[in-house]
Parts: C-alpha cells; sequence; structure tokens
C-alpha cells in the first residue's frame, strides 16, 4: 500500500511539474520518444524487474491456494480430531459425543480404529510397508459422506472380507478391484487376506493424511489390533466453532477419565499449510531481488551512458538559462515515461509467466502429495494485488534509479560538456566539514548495527565500517590501492559473515543470502573497475610481442579503463545475475543423486512393519545388514515457524549400528560427526531432515524436544528424524524396521530387492534400491528447480540486453573515434574483433566475479551442505551467455566496422 | 549601488542604460589538466558599451573562448570580477547566474548545438519557455525571429533537415528571441563555407545595428573587420 501511494504521489509532482514547465516535459517526452527502437529496448530492459516480481508473488498466491486446497481435501469435512496410541472403548466415544457441551459445539464424533499395516497385494506382488488401515462403521461414519470410486460409483459399507483402498495405497500396490491384499498389522502382528472392493479418491476422508490407506469394517480392525469394541481415533465435524470443540471436548474427555486431547487439525494443518509456503515465497522473492538489483545496475548504467551522450545538449539547456535542478526534472520525467511504460508491460507480462510458475509448482506439488493420483486442480490466481505489487514496486524502482542517476547530470560543467570535453561531469567536490559529520554517523550507524542481531544488517554495517575506514586513508593511498583493500575487505567480511551463518528463519536466510550476493557483486565489480587500467598495461605488453594485437586490444581496453563507472555496472549486471545463476547451480546440485554418497554404501533398503525383525542376511546374495528400529509417528509436531503441524513421520532409534554414518549439514557448534552422534545417543540432539541443523523440533504428543545436529549424507535411506534410545521410547507410533542391505559383488540390487520382498511377503516388507530412492528424491524436487532455472534465465536476459544496448550506444558514442582509427589505417576487421573482444572481456569480468565470487560464497556459506555446483545449469547457462553477447554485440560491431570514415569523423551529434 | 541590483528588479533597465553591459577587472582563470596547471586569463579587462560590437581574435589557446565562457556566467573565474548590466557574477549564485544567462544574455556557437529532437520553432522557443513565458508568447516570438533570420518558413523543419547556415540562422535566432542584453558568438561562422558565413556576417550586423550588443570569438578576418572594435588577445592577456 505504501508503495502504491509514494508512487501516485511521485508520478502526481512529476505531472504538475510537466503541466507548470511544459518545456520539461515537452524535451523529455521527445527525448523518450525520438528513437523508439531505443525506447523499445530500454523498456524491455526495464520491464524484467516487475515482471520478475509480479510472477513470483502470483506463484506464491497460487501455490498458497494449492496448499490450502491440499490441505481441504486431506481432511475432508474433519475439522477436530483426537488420536490415541492405545485404544479405548468405543461406548466412551459415545459418552463424550452425547455430552451436552460437546452436541452443541460439534456437528458429529465420528470413532474409528486406526492401525498402522502393512499392505500386499497378491495379485501384482507388489508391497506397502507402511501403511494405515482405518477400521470404520459405516452407521458412525454416516456423518463423514461415502467414499468416492475412481469409477465414479459412490461407496458407503466394506463386505467383512473387503477392503477399500485410497488412491495412494492402490497406486504403491498397483491394486484394482477384485485383487486380494494381506494386510499385517504392526502392533498384533495379526494377517488377513482381504479383497480390493474398490479404489477410493483422495478426498475427504479416504484422503486421511495423503496416506497409504486401506479401509476395513471396523469389527474387522478391532479383531486384527485385539482391542474388542475399542476405537483410538476420533474424527469430528465441528466447522462453525472448531476451538469451541476442542475445548468442549477437552473437558468431556477428562470428566469421562481419558487421558486424551483434542486438536483444531484442520486449522492447524492450514496454518501449517500458509507456513511451508513461506519458504517458497521468500525464495521467489529473493530471486526477483536479485533480478531488481541487476535492472536497477541495468538502469543507472543506461542512464550515465545517455546523459553522457546528451552531454552537449544538456550544456546547451543550462547555457540558455536551465538551472541544474531542470535537468534532473527532465531525467525524472523521461524516466518515468520508460518506468510506468515497463512497470505497466512487465506487471502483464508478470502474469503470464506467473501462470507457467504456477503450473510449475501444481507438477510438483502433485508429484510430492499425490503421485500417480487424479491431477490436483490448476488453481492460477492471477490476483491484482500481485500485479499492483510488481507494477509499483518495479516502477518505482526504475523511477528511484533514474532520477539518482541523473542527479549526476546535475554536476554538469557547461563548457566542458558544450564543447565535448573530458569532465563534462566532475567528480563531486567532498566538502570537509560535511565529509567529518558523514563519517561521524556512519561510524556512529555502523557501530550500532554490529550489535543487531539481523545478519543482513550486520553485514551492512561492518561494509560501511570498512568503507570509513578506507576514506580515512585518503592522503595515504592512492584512490585504486584503497578502492581495492576496500573491496578485498569487503570480500573477506562477506566470506567470514557467510561462514558464521547460522539462520533457521527462512525471510532472515533469504535476506541474508541475497545480501551477502549482492555485496560481494559490489565488491569484486568495484575490484574490476577499479583495476581495469591493469588490463591496458597488459594489453601494452602483450603488443611488445604482436603489434596487431595492440592495436587491437590497446584502444577498447582504454576505453573500458578511463569508463570506470559504466564498465562496473556492467560487470555487477553480469556478476548479479550469474552469482544468482550459480546459487540455483549450487541448490540444485545439493539435491543431485550421487548415489555413493547418498546410499553410503547400501544398494537397498527394505521396510517392514511390527516388532518382528527378518532376517535379511539369510538371503545368499545379502552381505551385511543394518536394522534401525523406528516408530511410525501421528501426531503434532512444532518446528520454527510452524506449530502443531498434524503429520505423520518416521522416527528411527540412534543405535551404534548406524551412528557411524556420516552427516551433512552439521550444526556449527558440533565439531564432528561423532560429536554429534554422542549428543543424539545421550539424548539431546536429533538427526534429522524435517528442520535445518541447530533448530528444534518438538512432538506435540509426548512433548519430546529434540534440537537437530545435522542431516545424515544418506539422508534418503533413513527419511525423518534419528532420535536417542530414551526419546525413542517416549514418542508414540507403531514400531517396525528399516534394513540398510548391502548386496554382495555382482549381484543386481534390483533383483535382491526384488528377491528379498518375495521371501518376506507375507511380512509386507517391501525393497527399493537405493538408487531408486536418490532417483525419486531427485524427482520431486525437479518442478521447483524448474522455477528457479527459468527465473535464473529471466535475469540473464537482463544481463543480455544490457549488454546489447550497451555495444549498440558504445559503436554509435564512439563514431568519430572509430572513424579515426579507420582513417588512420584500421581495417574494418580489426574495428570488428575490437569491439567483439569488448564485449567478450566486460562479460567474462562478469562471469569470473558472479560465477567465481558465487562459487567461493556459497562453498562458505552451504559449509558441508556444498556439493559443487550443477555444470549443466552453469555452464549451459555461461555458454547460453557468450553466444548470446556474441550476437547481440555483433550487430553494432559490424555496423560500427563498416562506416565511412569520413562520414564517422564529421558526426556531429 | 548597481552591484546590489537584480536583474529582475523594476526600473532595472532604465538604471542599467549608462552602466557598461560588460565590466571585467582583472580577471584571472586557470585549469587544471592532470598534474598541469594552465593559466587561460592572466588578469584581463575587458568593457563592452551598449550596442557595441566587439571581435575577440588572437592565436588558437590565447583564452578567447575561456573569457566568453567566463564573461557569460558559464565558467567561474579565479580572481577579479566581471559585472553584467552592472551586476557582479561573483556574488551571484549559480542559480542566480543562470537565471541571468537565461534573461539576459544569448549565445551562438560554432557548432550550432541546437536540439536535434525539437524542430526550429520549437528551438527558438526554448529560452522563452526556460524563463517562464507563457507558450502562446514563446511561439510569437520564436516566429518573429526565425522571420527575421529568414527562416519564417522552416518553423517545422528539425535540425537535421537543414544546412550548416541554416542551422547557425536558427542559433542566432534562439539567441536573440528573448531581447538578451548582450549575444555572445563563440566562432559563429567557424563551420560554414564562405557564401554562408558572408550570410551570417550580414545578420549579426543587422542585429548589432538594431542595438544588440555583441561580443564574439573569431577567426574569420571579414567578420573581425566589420566588428566595431576590435579587441587581441594572447597568451591569456588582452594585448590591444
Amino acid at each position: 500500500m505504501i508503495p502504491a501511494i509514494v508512487l501516485v504521489v511521485v508520478v502526481a509532482a512529476i505531472l504538475v511539474a510537466g503541466a507548470r514547465k511544459p518545456a520539461l516535459w515537452r524535451l523529455a517526452w521527445r527525448q523518450a520518444s525520438g528513437r523508439p527502437s531505443q525506447a523499445l529496448v530500454l523498456v524491455g530492459g526495464l520491464m524484467v524487474g516487475s515482471a520478475a516480481l509480479t510472477a513470483s508473488l502470483v506463484a506464491v498466491d497460487s501455490a498458497q491456494r494449492l496448499a490450502t486446497r491440499i490441505e481441504l481435501l486431506r481432511w475432508g469435512t474433519t475439522d477436530v480430531t483426537v488420536t490415541s496410541e492405545r485404544p479405548f472403548p468405543i461406548d466412551l466415544a459415545d459418552v463424550v459425543s452425547a455430552d451436552p457441551e460437546v452436541r452443541q459445539n460439534t456437528e458429529s464424533v465420528v470413532p474409528q480404529l486406526q492401525l498402522g499395516a502393512s499392505l500386499a497385494d497378491i495379485s501384482t506382488q507388489r508391497t506397502e510397508s507402511v501403511g494405515t488401515v482405518i477400521g470404520y462403521d459405516a452407521a458412525h461414519d454416516a456423518p463423514l459422506g461415502d467414499f468416492t470410486l475412481i469409477d465414479g460409483t459412490r461407496a458407503g459399507d466394506v463386505g467383512p472380507n473387503d477392503i477399500l483402498m485410497n488412491e495412494r495405497a492402490a497406486t504403491r500396490l498397483g491394486a484394482h478391484a477384485g485383487d486380494t491384499v494381506a494386510i499385517v498389522v504392526g502392533a498384533t502382528g495379526e494377517s488377513q487376506s482381504l479383497t480390493v472392493r474398490g479404489v477410493a479418491r483422495m478426498r475427504g476422508k479416504a484422503a486421511w493424511g495423503f496416506e497409504s490407506v486401506g479401509f476395513v469394517r471396523l469389527a474387522l480392525a478391532q479383531k486384527l489390533a485385539k482391542a474388542p469394541d475399542a476405537v483410538n481415533l476420533l474424527r469430528v465435524i465441528a466447522p462453525k466453532h472448531p476451538e469451541r470443540a476442542v475445548a468442549t471436548l477437552n473437558d468431556a474427555m477428562a470428566k469421562s477419565g481419558l487421558p486424551l486431547r483434542a486438536v483444531d487439525a484442520k486449522r492447524q494443518g492450514l496454518a501449517s499449510a500458509r507456513a511451508q509456503t513461506k519458504f517458497l515465497r521468500y525464495a521467489l522473492i529473493a530471486i526477483s531481488t536479485f533480478i531488481l538489483l541487476a535492472a536497477i545496475a541495468l538502469i543507472v548504467n543506461l542512464v550515465v551512458m545517455l546523459a553522457e551522450e546528451r552531454a552537449r545538449q544538456l550544456g546547451m539547456l543550462r547555457a540558455l538559462g536551465m538551472r541544474r535542478s531542470s535537468l534532473v526534472v527532465i531525467g525524472a520525467m523521461e524516466g518515468a515515461v520508460y518506468s510506468v511504460t515497463a512497470g505497466a508491460a512487465g506487471a502483464g507480462a508478470g502474469l503470464a509467466i506467473g501462470a507457467l510458475l504456477a503450473r510449475f509448482l501444481q507438477n510438483s506439488f502433485q508429484r510430492f502429495f499425490l503421485p500417480g493420483g487424479r491431477p490436483l486442480p490448476f488453481l492460477f490466481r492471477p490476483s491484482l494485488h500481485a500485479a499492483l505489487a510488481g507494477f509499483t514496486v518495479g516502477t518505482l524502482v526504475a523511477l528511484f534509479a533514474i532520477a539518482l542517476a541523473w542527479r549526476r547530470a546535475g554536476r554538469l560543467n557547461v563548457t566542458a560538456a558544450i564543447r565535448g570535453l573530458a569532465g563534462a561531469f566532475p567528480r563531486r567536490r567532498p566538502r570537509p566539514g560535511l565529509t567529518t559529520f558523514a563519517r561521524t554517523i556512519a561510524v556512529m550507524a555502523a557501530l550500532g548495527a554490529l550489535v543487531v542481531p539481523e545478519p543482513a544488517v550486520k553485514e551492512a554495517a561492518g561494509v560501511i565500517a570498512l568503507a570509513v575506514v578506507m576514506s580515512m586513508l585518503k592522503n595515504r593511498w592512492s584512490m585504486r590501492v584503497r578502492v581495492s583493500a576496500l573491496s578485498l575487505g569487503i570480500v573477506a567480511w562477506a566470506l567470514a559473515a557467510a561462514g558464521n551463518a547460522d539462520i533457521a528463519d527462512p525471510r532472515s536466510f533469504m535476506q541474508f543470502f541475497v545480501t551477502l550476493n549482492v555485496v560481494e557483486v559490489f565488491a569484486f565489480s568495484v575490484l574490476v573497475a577499479a583495476n581495469l587500467g591493469s588490463l591496458e598495461r597488459g594489453a601494452a605488453l602483450l603488443g611488445k610481442r604482436s603489434a596487431a594485437a595492440r592495436q587491437t586490444l590497446r584502444p577498447v581496453l582504454a576505453y573500458l579503463a578511463r569508463r570506470p563507472l559504466r564498465t562496473g555496472l556492467t560487470v555487477g549486471i553480469f556478476g548479479l545475475v550469474l552469482s544468482l545463476v550459480t546459487a540455483a547451480a549450487t541448490v540444485l546440485a545439493t539435491d543431485q543423486p550421487r548415489y555413493e554418497d547418498d546410499a553410503s554404501g547400501y544398494q537397498i533398503v527394505a521396510t517392514t512393519i511390527g516388532s518382528q525383525q527378518a532376517d535379511l542376511t539369510a538371503s545368499p546374495d545379502v552381505e551385511a545388514v543394518r536394522m534401525v528400529r523406528f516408530r511410525l509417528y501421528r501426531g503434532g509436531v512444532s518446528l520454527p515457524g510452524v506449530r502443531a503441524a498434524q503429520i505423520s513421520m518416521m522416527v528411527y532409534e540412534a543405535t551404534p549400528a548406524i551412528t557411524s554414518l556420516p552427516l551433512a549439514g552439521r550444526d556449527p557448534k558440533i565439531g564432528s560427526d561423532r560429536e554429534a552422534w554422542k549428543r543424539v545417543l545421550d539424548g539431546t540432539r536429533a538427526v534429522g531432515s524435517l528442520v535445518t541443523a541447530g533448530q528444534p523440533l518438538r512432538f506435540e504428543t509426548s512433548g519430546t524436544r529434540v534440537v537437530n545436529a545435522g542431516f545424515l549424507r544418506a539422508g534418503r535411506l533413513l527419511y525423518g528424524t534419528i532420535v536417542g534410545p530414551d526419546q525413542f521410547s517416549a514418542i508414540p507410533g507403531e514400531v517396525g524396521t528399516t534394513y540398510l542391505v548391502r548386496a554382495r559383488a555382482g549381484a543386481s540390487a534390483a533383483l535382491v530387492a526384488r528377491s528379498l520382498e518375495k521371501t518376506w511377503f507375507a511380512d509386507g516388507l517391501d525393497a527399493s534400491t537405493t538408487r531408486a530412492l536418490v532417483d525419486q528424491g531427485a524427482e520431486d524436487l525437479r518442478a521447483f528447480f524448474a522455477i528457479v532455472q527459468f527465473m535464473a534465465h529471466m535475469a540473464l536476459a537482463i544481463g543480455i540486453i544490457s549488454l546489447g544496448i550497451i555495444a549498440l550506444r558504445a559503436a554509435f558514442e564512439r563514431r568519430r573515434m572509430l572513424g579515426t582509427l579507420r582513417a588512420l589505417g584500421y581495417r574494418r576487421r580489426t574495428v570488428l574483433i575490437a569491439l567483439m573482444i569488448e564485449s567478450m572481456v566486460v562479460t567474462t569480468a562478469g562471469a569470473v566475479v558472479g560465477a567465481g565470487g558465487g562459487l567461493l560464497l556459497n562453498r562458505f556459506f552451504f559449509k558441508g551442505g556444498f556439493h559443487g555446483v550443477d555444470m549443466g545449469l552453469l555452464g549451459g547457462t555461461l555458454l547460453l551467455t557468450y553466444v548470446a553477447v556474441l550476437l547481440v554485440s555483433a550487430g553494432p560491431a559490424i555496423r560500427a566496422a563498416h562506416m565511412s570514415p569520413a562520414d564517422a569523423i564529421r558526426t556531429v551529434d | 549601488m548597481a552591484e546590489q541590483l537584480k536583474p529582475d528588479q523594476s526600473g532595472f533597465e532604465e538604471v542599467v542604460r549608462g552602466i557598461p553591459v560588460v565590466d571585467a577587472r582583472a580577471v584571472r582563470k586557470a585549469y587544471e589538466t592532470g598534474s598541469a596547471r594552465v593559466e587561460a586569463l592572466r588578469g584581463v579587462d575587458f568593457i563592452v558599451a551598449r550596442g557595441e560590437m566587439v571581435a575577440v581574435i588572437g592565436p588558437s589557446g590565447c583564452g578567447k573562448t575561456t573569457l566568453l565562457n567566463c564573461l557569460s556566467g558559464l565558467d567561474d573565474i579565479d580572481a577579479g570580477d566581471i559585472h553584467i548590466d552592472g551586476v557582479s557574477l561573483r556574488q551571484m549564485s549559480d542559480n542566480d547566474r543562470t537565471d541571468l544567462r537565461g534573461r539576459r544574455i544569448g549565445f551562438v556557437f560554432q557548432a550550432f548545438n541546437l536540439l536535434p529532437i525539437l524542430t526550429a520553432e520549437e528551438n527558438v522557443e526554448l529560452p522563452l519557455l526556460i524563463a517562464g513565458a507563457s507558450g502562446r508568447r514563446a511561439r510569437r516570438a520564436a516566429r518573429a525571429a526565425l522571420e527575421r533570420v529568414g527562416l519564417g518558413d522552416a518553423c517545422r523543419r528539425k535540425p537535421v533537415e537543414m544546412s550548416g547556415g541554416e542551422q547557425q540562422r536558427v542559433a542566432i535566432a534562439r539567441a536573440v528571441v528573448h531581447a538578451p542584453s548582450l549575444l555572445f558568438a563563440d566562432e559563429p561562422t567557424g563551420s560554414l563555407d564562405s557564401d554562408t558565413s558572408t550570410k551570417i556576417i550580414e545578420l549579426l550586423e543587422s542585429l548589432n545595428a538594431d542595438g544588440q550588443t555583441i561580443v564574439l570569438v573569431t577567426h574569420n578576418a571579414e567578420l573581425s573587420r566589420r566588428a566595431g572594435r576590435i579587441v587581441r588577445m594572447a597568451d591569456g592577456r588582452v594585448t590591444s
């Protein structure tokens, strides 16, 4: 809202200024509209920022809507749940639901019996070892509605020997109506063969947590659980006042002596879904920030270039009596034309791109929540709010960048400008008193900010402090030495900050990551800009060996070296874009399959539910097995930013059998893997994938709290949380066993896995190769990374557009110089090669700053989680960059090379 | 007394009538070019009476253009003082000097320096619009100025569509459209062929004949011969 008000005020002020001084408006408008093709390219470059921001916001809105829809699908009409590890008499459920207060605040209380069980389809010979069987009674279940089967029919009750599979379970087992399925209940080891009555769609009561569920008659479930007349789950319908329902249910259960707690499951689920899309929101906004910053650098570069090109005109205007402030107003007016047009076009394009991103996200959610199930609805949400935000922020950023850059025009030296001499834009002369005052304020602000806990603020404070120190060395060191030292100091500070980063909050994490990248790119770009003279000297040295090389390189390198601001900005644009691509490539590499690391030497992972354990070493193809007990925890989990989300997850028991497995992304406070495992065993820490290292995790049902020590490098093999034996005993849930299997040399892992499943089919053992698990994990993330790659390439467009414009303008503004060189004997080919080399030099500097600096930073930032970069993305992007730069700079270079020397020398602006 | 006057005060014209348009005393100006310091003006005294046409001549690098830039307030001076219509430039702020240029001074440059994005008429009306005149008044004055330089039919043409001589005439129209006290011309015929130069010289002469004070810098012998007074410069000093 505030940016919109600011934009309205700024544009209104510009319009008023235009109305009061029509001459200024006329000049601004003529400049903007005088060269339509240039204006088009400018608007194209400026609109990318708005487009990226709008697309991100639209995509996140759509994702949030989709997550909400998924949560509603998952819970159906159930609003509140009551779960218990130990079954309780169904009569007590009737008593509770008959309580007048409960009746007043709920529509219905439905008792069910939920059991952890393995499911095995005899027909397809496929198993789901960690499945769920829910026993229900059709009479009690009526308020929850019928099941909707995938053939479109509806089903209420099932036969005494029937089972109704939900879509997920049916997909896992390849089950169809009429198949025979064997179930083994983990808690009792009881088994039963049943006929598949049908497959229910994943919605409402069939969706239950998006787990693999088979629904059977309550009596059968009670028999298998050895719990006659008992249930362990109440699904409560209370859409109007779920919080009152929770309170009255808890009172009623307390009165009945039931040690149970009601949970506002649906609302917590919805809150959790919103919280979990936060990371996506901040990730996309962070990417958009990179793009916006690259756009700002592009804008500043263009304005600097345009101002230099128009120096003579600006000087003439000053000579005719135009005040300095009016020059800036003209710039702001022209900027308003470009930025408002670009903002509107960008917001429109952003909506279209947002639809594409929403489609990527839909695929990602589908794969994660409903693999193989019915397609989720495409919930593209082209909100006016997102479009307005993209338009407003994009326009304001462009407008302010233009206005700020035009302030330089206010310092115009009139006579130098009119005569086309160097020094038309002299450097601002510092006022001694003001400098001391500014230094004092800056030092105080920096010192104050150093104690602020926000890492991004601390980083900025360090940069300011370094800058102040360097400014104090003005009279001792040369400008080049000071700037170089400052740049290197800033880089060192950024790397040190990255090395000590330990942030859980996604917002702070993203802010800090963006800040570090921007600071580092800025510092390296300044370093390059300050030392361009070295390149020129290098060319001179090279020239001692080859006159042709000197002839070709010297003029272009001299041109770059004498324009450090412009060259530095172009390097910075490429640097920013490529640091974003490098960050994307780093994250992509983190989740790339690394079979050796991710499998820790095991080829097969097998699982059974129940306390009985299979002796897999009996198989001749098995060389070694590590057994890890787990509990299937169902209940509330709280983690930073998410309170009491209702989930089901595997909790593994840490035993010496697994405490030699290597960790990744370890908490920096813990010195070694050995120490981390020691702490897990003594109960103070856990190893898991749900939260980042150093962050707490609380199991609400038991009140168990653990702090994460790091991730298992073979995280996909034991996906969940590994806790010490004491915590394991305290956390409720059905017990099962995971077997990490090493096959004998030469044996096919896939065949051994299949053989193990067949041998222990009756126990519901399911086995997968570690390669398949690792591939599956990478596949799950592919859709998300498609978004990151897409956005990274969108940012690349800015870099390429910027270099294209700069190549065009550079050839244009140097036509006299090039004409003179041609008159002096330069061949067309030499001019062409020289200009192409110039683009390549800038691109290469940007690539080194962005990709090299990004790699260095990411290595420090991601620490143990750094697994190199995805060379496909980074290498491909670099290749694409060079090809695109060659293409966009070829046109201007060819044009410049074919200019008539006489015409070029005669040219008058 | 005159130094306290501001150009926009009422009765200004009457007061300044008897005062030299330009009164420069002991003007010094140096440039820093890298590590070198160039003394462009070394104590120049220069007075121009109302209605005069003064040609400043001298070899390249003698300080002619620098003198013009300093007299017009485009450049600051290091020492001495310059009065335009009795008002000291040294005591003026940048904005005051800018306003003075906009109201009392006109410029003609060798390279014309017309704005390529504007038509001839728009170029000419620009000084008036900058000074805050209404669009209608500016347009009327611009057309009259163009008529005066013989380009009444070229109002809608852009500079790129005009010859060098035509562009210079537009530049002259722009320089005089706001009836300045003083017209500065820096090599006004420097980029023109001899026929066109002659026409421009005649135009400047006719302006001077109508009472326009003109200070011009030139290498053109014909133009300097036609000026009422010639000031010679060498090595940053006025020699005669």
